[in-house]
């Protein structure tokens, strides 16, 4: 699988987390090695935290674990997970290495008599190793304890895994693996488990459990480790708010060590540490001072540029850039663009702020214009006031939000930007960090060199952009391309990515020629040519219906494109194809975003991809997604079909400064040929994203930030 | 072998750019830790050191303000006045909003008091309400820009005069008090106000993180 530096989020969490202090209320059973909210090797009743999203990393002889966990809804969860277990000798690999998904339920909330119930599925739709169904129930008895009991199957039952009678112990790996095995749910003779948790002290916790886990295939069979006692018992340390360390021994023959962290989108690691905005200045009463409120100015030819270039300066100091302005003696017109804050909702406060400030007294109506890659993206109006008098309003945000009117922009006129506003040119020089999981007989892959890039924005819209590497150490070039498994299968449009980790010297990674523009009302628009990613060269075009009112936006994208060679300079393979999607985007409310992208893929098969992301207004978002194509599983190969998870964390919420950049990755358990995008850049909804009405709603309070 | 000492030599410089320093790489990850390990405050260490007759030129209202916990002290002009709403701020623009004397929201501070409101408390100190029974809201916002509510029941007691010294000038005050209890927690917040309707000095609590604000008025 190929990726970039970005993945150095999943880094830089894990270490800032050892640092940061902050403060979280009691979690009162934690984690267990599974990554899932549990005892040790047991699952319990209750759930994380609502939006958790925790790490866990597990050592322990019967398979070390990495996870990822996220409590998505009060009730519901899910995990992916990444397991090693050494010497298993299973499915042709001696240390054998398995990805898994869980998903689990709240059936029953915890009340005064009644515990808390979870329907658990662990590793539904892996390779069925590690496959079990569980139902557990938690009551917490003292403020400090909580029992746990619970009932298993497949892994976690009598039988020991989810085979049929007389199957072998360790059981071959179902066909490509990779999809919902649901024949086998809870099927087979169940068993009970159970434990207890006991918070003694604040940072320290106790842990007991009785497991119903046999470990036929790893203990019996493999002898990977001595299953002597289903009982298991332990220690945690809460080492900071943020971060459980555990030690514990299991199966009365082994030790395991675990350590957890949970982190929170609306806890930041850091909180935000920005200088305040500058205060309203109210305007002069107009009854006493009739002559302040004049329109005398707006008739003299000098008063525009003055206003300009006072604007300009006031937004600078915020951060902002002007792209223009116009002004009539009630009326003023800001474009701006922005690329300070991470919640555009500061950015509209701080700019309608520079107008009251710089403004004449009679401009009374302001109407700011973000402007994204050259395209108006709203008109927010505000009544200037309304920033007078409710600036200082207990209920200030939600007052002016309910008096604040948003728009689209795409029939503004054409304004002529800031003299000296463009070309405008941006460049950074910077070590990288590129990572790649999952291959079996190296599963963590990295690379560190150094990357140039530049982009000039020739006019609004226009842009010209490239960047390139240069690998300095790693071992991403070891990495061998798998075959295509079967004739019928697709070409190998991402399965070659190792061969593009061979050659030496300066790659490109992207040179592209950009033009956005707004075609129309609520209509935008992205032609890109050039290098447009890693593997793929040509052309691709975009159209976006996007309503800024609207929780629905339809787009239409189509690239004619050639594969990329090998040495990733401008040479070109004969392999060449026509791909393109219409997309559907819906904001379902609470946060939650569902996509769905049908249409042609690189490898020439037709299908769906289907997503859903739970996002905050800070640009945390965390989601999950799975297509299907006209690629059968046999042809597709390991995992059947293509699937993945993908998350996005805001730097301000990592490092408290205002920062529009996010680090995030895409993690598929395997990466194949079917139903694989095209990774063009800049593409317009996610580019957009941060300009209508559902997103000023829900962090219209950052306007007064 | 040589080409990882390039690597690591490469990797400890900063990476550059347009736009300053580059968020991403390396930088970013020894940034965040780097803040992460200074909670993105650093407090000032000292005291101001203070005195009437170094104040006798400035004309313009000012406050001395001291943030209990991380020993914050800074000296806060007035920047803007709005209706009857005063906004102090100091060199690095955290701001204090105050009316009536009493802290309405401050603005660069880690973490932030986003609004508070206490209409009867503002009606007491603005002569237009008597003690007793009221209600306070301390009104925060998360990271994810959501704002929510901690409401207090409070009790409002005007203990009559009392006479106090600020910045070695003696003055002749009311002492009001408010106890309040919530679910984040109880204090007591104290305020003794000029008969003009200055607030002199008051004790005002930020919340769980910073403790309490004092606010002393030094310059009219």
């Amino acid at each position: 699988m190929t990726s970039t530096d970005r993945r150095l989020a999943t880094v830089a969490l894990a270490l800032a987390m050892l640092a940061a202090p902050a403060v979280r209320a009691q979690d009162p059973v934690g984690y267990n090695l599974y990554g899932a909210p549990g005892l040790i090797d047991m699952p319990v009743g209750t759930p994380g935290a609502d939006a958790d999203f925790a790490q866990t990393l597990s050592y322990f002889d019967g398979g070390d674990k990495i996870t990822l966990s996220f409590q998505m809804l009060p009730r519901v969860s899910g995990s992916f997970r990444y397991t090693g277990v050494r010497d298993l000798n299973f499915s042709g690999f001696q240390d054998y290495y398995d990805r898994s998904f869980d998903l689990r339920v709240l059936a029953l909330k915890e009340g005064r008599w009644l515990p808390a119930v979870t329907i658990g599925l662990q590793d539904f739709a892996g390779t069925g190793l590690f496959a079990g169904e569980y139902i557990a129930a938690t009551k917490t008895v003292l403020p400090s304890l909580s029992l746990t009991l619970g009932l298993g199957w497949g892994r976690l039952g009598a039988d020991g895994s989810d085979r049929l009678p007389g199957a072998p112990v360790c059981p071959p790996p179902a066909g490509t693996g990779g999809q919902p095995n649901a024949d086998s749910w809870f099927r087979g003779s169940p068993a009970p488990f159970g434990g207890l948790s006991w918070q003694a002290t604040e940072r320290l916790r106790f842990k007991a459990e009785y497991s119903s886990d046999t470990y036929e295939c790893e203990s019996k069979s493999r002898g990977v480790f001595d299953r002597a006692s289903p009982v298991n018992f332990g220690l945690e340390w809460r080492a900071t708010p943020r971060l459980t360390l555990g030690a514990y021994s299991m199966y009365g023959n082994s030790i395991a060590l675990s350590a957890n962290v949970i982190l929170n989108p609306r806890k930041a690691l850091v909180p935000l540490a920005s200088p305040g905005p500058r205060a309203i200045p109210p305007r002069p009463d107009r009854a006493t001072n009739p002559v302040a409120w004049g329109t005398e100015w707006h008739a003299l030819p000098a008063s525009a540029p003055i206003l300009q270039e006072n604007l300009r300066g006031l937004l600078q100091a915020e951060g902002l850039i002007l792209e223009s302005l116009a002004v009539g003696p009630q009326v003023a017109e800001l474009r701006f663009r922005d690329r300070k804050f991470d919640i555009r909702a500061n950015a509209l406060g701080r700019a309608a702020r520079a107008m009251a400030i710089g403004l004449p007294a009679s401009v009374e109506t302001f109407r700011l214009v973000p402007v994204v890659d050259g395209m108006a993206a709203a008109v927010v109006t505000v009544r200037r006031s309304d920033l007078e008098r409710l600036e200082n309003d207990p209920r200030g945000a939600e007052e002016l939000w309910a008096r604040t009117q948003v728009t689209d922009a795409g029939t503004l006129p054409r304004l002529a930007p800031v003299p000296g506003r463009y070309p405008d040119f941006r460049w950074s020089f910077a070590p990288y960090f590129r990572t790649s999981y999952f291959d079996p007989s190296e599963p963590i892959r990295a690379e560190t060199g150094l990357r140039l890039r530049g982009e000039v924005e020739l006019r609004p819209g226009l842009v010209l952009a490239g960047s390139s590497r240069l690998a300095l150490a790693g071992n991403m070039d070891d990495a061998r391309p798998s075959e295509p498994v079967l004739p019928t299968s697709p070409p190998s449009v991402r399965t070659s990515w190792p061969l593009y980790e061979r050659t030496d010297g300066p790659k490109i990674e992207y040179l592209t020629a950009t033009q956005f523009f707004r075609p129309g009302r609520n209509l935008y628009g992205r032609l890109s040519v050039g290098l447009l990613e890693t593997m793929f060269a040509g052309v691709s075009g975009e159209v976006l219906w996007r309503p800024v009112d609207s929780r629905l936006a339809l787009g239409i994208e189509l690239s004619r494109v050639r594969q990329r060679d090998y040495d990733m300079r401008f040479g070109l393979l004969p392999y060449e194809v026509t791909t393109g999607h219409v997309s559907a985007y819906y904001d379902l409310g609470g946060g939650f975003l569902a996509q769905v992208d049908a249409g042609r893929y690189l490898g020439g098969d037709v299908g769906a991809t289907f997503a859903l992301d739970r996002t905050f207004a800070n640009g945390w978002s965390v989601g999950a997604f799975f297509s299907q194509t006209d690629v059968t599983a046999a042809e597709f190969g390991e995992g059947s079909f293509d699937k993945g998870i993908r998350f996005s964390i805001p730097v301000t919420w990592l490092n408290g400064q205002p920062s529009p950049s996010r680090l995030g990755t895409t993690i598929r358990p395997v990466q194949r040929d079917g139903a694989a995008r095209l990774a063009v850049r800049d593409r317009l909804y996610d580019r957009l994203r941060e300009d209508d009405q559902g997103s000023y709603a829900i962090s219209w309070g950052r306007f007064w930030r | 072998m040589r080409r990882a000492i390039v690597a690591l030599v490469l990797l400890a410089l900063a990476g550059c750019g347009s736009e300053g320093a580059a968020p991403q790489g390396t930088m970013l990850l020894l940034d965040t830790i780097r803040q992460a390990r200074k909670g993105g405050d650093e407090p000032q260490a000292t005291a101001l050191a203070l005195t009437r007759a170094g104040l006798a030129e400035v004309d313009y209202p000012l406050i001395r303000i001291r943030v209990e916990e991380g020993a914050r002290v800074s000296l806060m002009y007035q920047g803007q006045a709005n209706a009857r709403h005063r906004t102090f701020h100091d060199i690095a623009n955290t701001s204090f909003t105050f009316r009536a004397g009493v802290l309405t929201a401050t603005r660069g501070l880690i973490p932030d008091l986003y609004q508070v409101d206490a209409p009867r408390l503002l009606a007491l100190l603005e002569g237009s309400g008597p003690a007793g029974k009221a209600r306070r809201i301390h009104r925060r916002m998360d990271a994810t820009a959501a704002i929510r509510d901690e409401v207090y029941d409070c009790v409002l007691q005007d203990l009559g005069p009392e006479d106090i010294v600020v910045l070695d000038v003696p003055v002749a005050t009311r002492y009001v008090t408010e106890d309040c209890t919530g679910p984040a927690g109880s204090f007591r917040n104290q305020y003794w106000q000029g008969a003009d309707g200055t607030m002199w000095l008051s004790k005002q609590w930020l919340g769980e993180d910073l403790g309490y604000l004092l606010v002393e008025r030094l310059v009219r």
